[in-house]
This record gives structure tokens, C-alpha cells and sequence, in this order.
């Protein structure tokens, strides 16, 4: 069995890289749109005090919307990536905590949030889509080597990957 | 840098080998792993700094403004009496009207304000013809659901004060007709002062009242207490509004006539 040549992990360190991007876009940009909705959304998850609900709230749209700029860009992908873990991780653990305590409530993620009727809530749905995401970003900390990125360019890449995987 | 990606790779391994040596030997980092260390580097303050800016400039940009200028709603073309009672309850309409309805509601719940838009005109009517008796409780279940909180008990407590100084009846409605956002920020204490000055309640008196948060204890308790009633009638799941006759639950919304159509109904049974 063949190992998958450096191009072809290139091509998935692009599309990786692509899809986290779009991720962040969309949600950034849906939180964006209605920040009031984010606030409420946040809000939600009875984590945070009154004070940092609204700092969280505020910065987290445009976290996201930096992040997936970035990412669309391929600069600095690896460093992005590993932000985007530790962001993952802290969505994911507000979800775990908002099931374990039985809130009721949408995630928010992308758009909307806030509570919802006793089983209308989604969380193994949405606990599976951001795990997803945190593999994208799992591979791209691994192997940030991509196609079209902002990064390659300043790497002054070599024909050959410098990683031999 | 673009020719540099035709060479073959045995070659160019070996010579990044020679150079990684000589820029060891030197003791300096020049070369193509000293360009990419620095290059790494340059980049990864480029990521904070954009990152950084971005989360700032959020926060910054994201400071909430109060919705401006709190004008009164118009004159209503039926009026009714109301007064403040004991547990952050108003009680409005005639004292003898025979059919009484609990009204639970919350100034920033977004469902209050369609149940208002919905039904206020049919409601007024029925308080004013002496038919029915409402009991507001004005409950400040959402009160961290505004930016900066509290606005749920500012504003009940500042309805409270409208009914001390008996202007309740078209301070409610602008509160319900000019309804902030939830998740944004209410009215300050500032417009709801100014809002009572200009419905014509004596300046003075209502100014201390709202400042000082006279009612606010009052509407404090009365939402516990709302809490256990709301429960027994619809379990852990209540919410606001409740219309609730008899300790049964009253279908209002999607009902602009539920005032009407429960005085008519009463009437039938008793």
C-alpha cells in the first residue's frame, strides 16, 4: 500500500482549510448580522456573569470573522488552526455543560440560540458538527501545507514538503 | 523564490543539509531556514494583531445605545382605572367587575409585545366597560436578558410608579408599543423618568419612585412568587405571557378578542 503523495495531502489541507474558513465565515458573519440575538444566545448558556456575557458576546462574531479570514487567506494556518481548536473546545464544553444541566436552550452557532422547548434541543447534533470541525482544525495543526494559501508564498516553497509523512 | 521550485529534490536536500551546517557553524541565521524562522514569526504576530483588533474593535463598536427618544403612545379610546397593589401586582378595570383574569407579562418578552399588538384595543375596552378585572403581574423574569441587565425590573417598577400616579394605563402601552430588543439595551431610568413626565405624571413624586426602585422589591417578590402559581398551572415550562382565569389557562394568544370572548363566556356560565 502506497503512502497518499504530498499533493493529495496537500488538496486535503486545502479543502481542511477552506472548510474551516467557511465555517468561521458563516457563523462570524451570522452573529454579525443580529448581535442582539448573540447576546441572548450567550446569554443562554447561564455560564457566565452579566458583565462578560456582553464582552463575549461583542468580541465572538468578530473572532470568528478573523479567524476565517485568516483561513481563507492560508496565512499563519498552523497558528490559526490551533486557535481554532482552543475555540472549539471552549464551544464545546458550553455545550456539554448546558446537557449535563438540563438547559433547554440552541446552541447559537449559527444564528439563532437562545431557549427552546423541552426536545427541540439538538445537542448530539451539535456536539457531532463542532467535533467535525475540530478535526479540520486538528489536521491542519498536524499538516498546515495547503494550495492557494498566503503562506506558501512566504515559505518560499519547495518542491519537495519539508515534513516527510 | 519561483525558480527554486523547479530544482530536484535530491539536490536541494542535500544542499539545505550544506547550508543548515554552514548557518550553525557561522552562528548567524541567514539563509532559507533563517528566513522562514523569521518569516514564521512575522506571521504569527500578523494573526495576533489581526485577531487581537478584530475582538477589540468588536467590543468597542458593540457598545449598546439605548433606543432613542421615548415617546408616549397616543391616547387610547377607552380608559380604565388601575392601581398598585402589594407583590409587583397592577390591578386594573373596575373593583366590582364580575369576571377577574391574571396577566402575567414581562416588559422585554418579545411575546408579550405580539400578545400586546394582537389584543391591547379589545382588552382596553373590556377593563373600561367594567366587565372585567385584569391583574397585572409585572414580572422581571428577563432581566439578564437585556444588555446592560435589568431592564426587566427597571421598567416594572417603573409601571408601578405610573400606577401610583395613576397614569398606568398609557405608560404600559408605550413600554409594549415602542418595545426594546431583547439581548439590546432598555430604556435607561433617565426616559423612563422623562416618559412619566410626559404621560403627565407629577414630575416630582414619579421621579423618586422610578430612582429609587420603590417597587422593585415588590415585583421581586411577586415574580417568585409567579414562579410557584405559573408552575402548578403549566409545570416547569411556563412562560410569559400568561392569561390565566380561575387557575386555568386563558388561549390569548392568536386570539385579538380573548378579553371579549372570556367576559362574554363568563357570563354564559355563571
Amino acid at each position: 500500500m502506497t503512502k497518499p503523495s504530498g499533493k493529495t495531502l496537500d488538496i486535503l489541507g486545502t479543502l481542511a482549510r477552506l472548510g474551516l474558513a467557511a465555517v468561521w465565515l458563516i457563523s462570524g458573519g451570522v452573529k454579525v448580522a443580529d448581535l442582539n440575538q448573540t447576546y441572548v444566545a450567550v446569554s443562554a448558556y447561564e455560564l457566565l456573569p452579566a458583565g462578560a456575557v456582553s464582552v463575549v458576546a461583542s468580541a465572538m462574531p468578530f473572532l470568528e470573522l478573523a479567524l476565517g479570514a485568516l483561513l481563507l487567506a492560508g496565512l499563519g494556518t498552523r497558528l490559526v488552526a490551533a486557535l481554532s481548536i482552543v475555540v472549539l473546545l471552549a464551544f464545546i464544553g458550553a455545550l456539554l455543560q448546558a446537557w449535563v444541566r438540563g438547559l433547554s436552550i440552541d446552541c447559537g452557532c449559527f444564528g439563532g440560540g437562545g431557549q427552546v422547548a423541552e426536545g427541540e434541543t439538538q445537542y448530539p447534533l451539535e456536539l457531532a458538527r463542532d467535533t467535525a470541525f475540530l478535526l479540520l482544525a486538528v489536521w491542519l495543526v498536524i499538516r498546515p501545507r495547503s494550495l492557494f494559501s498566503a503562506d506558501a508564498v512566504f515559505d518560499g516553497r519547495r518542491e519537495q514538503p519539508i515534513e516527510t509523512r | 523564490m519561483v525558480r527554486s521550485v523547479q530544482v530536484g529534490g535530491a539536490e536541494r536536500n542535500a544542499r539545505k543539509r550544506r547550508q543548515q551546517e554552514a548557518a550553525k557553524a557561522v552562528g548567524k541565521a541567514r539563509g532559507a531556514s533563517g528566513n522562514s524562522t523569521r518569516n514564521a514569526i512575522v506571521i504569527g504576530v500578523v494573526v495576533v494583531v489581526v485577531i487581537g483588533l478584530a475582538v477589540i474593535g468588536g467590543v468597542l463598536l458593540n457598545q449598546k445605545e439605548a433606543p432613542t427618544a421615548l415617546q408616549p403612545a397616543a391616547e387610547s379610546a377607552s380608559s380604565y382605572d388601575a392601581t398598585v397593589q402589594s407583590g409587583g401586582v397592577v390591578v386594573a378595570g373596575a373593583k366590582d367587575a364580575p369576571v377577574t383574569v391574571e396577566v402575567y407579562e414581562d416588559f422585554l418578552c418579545p411575546a408579550c409585545g405580539m400578545l400586546f399588538d394582537q389584543s391591547h384595543k379589545d382588552v382596553e375596552k373590556a377593563l373600561a366597560s367594567g366587565k372585567l378585572k385584569a391583574r397585572f403581574h409585572l414580572i422581571n423574569m428577563l432581566d439578564s436578558q437585556s444588555d446592560p441587565p435589568g431592564y426587566s425590573l427597571e421598567a416594572a417598577n417603573a409601571a408601578s410608579c405610573a400606577a401610583e400616579s395613576g397614569k398606568f394605563q398609557r405608560y404600559y402601552n408605550t413600554l409594549f408599543e415602542k418595545q426594546p430588543e431583547e439581548g439590546g439595551a432598555g430604556y435607561t431610568t433617565d426616559q423612563l423618568v422623562e416618559l412619566g413626565k410626559k404621560v403627565g405624571a407629577p414630575a416630582d413624586k414619579f421621579g423618586r419612585c422610578v430612582r429609587r426602585g420603590t417597587y422593585k422589591n415588590d415585583v421581586q417578590q411577586g415574580y417568585q412568587k409567579a414562579q410557584q402559581d405559573l408552575r402548578k398551572i403549566y409545570g416547569d415550562q411556563f412562560g410569559t405571557p400568561s392569561v390565566v382565569h380561575n387557575g386555568r389557562p386563558v388561549e390569548a394568544m392568536g386570539n385579538p378578542h380573548w378579553a371579549s370572548d372570556l367576559v362574554a363566556k363568563s357570563g354564559k356560565d355563571s
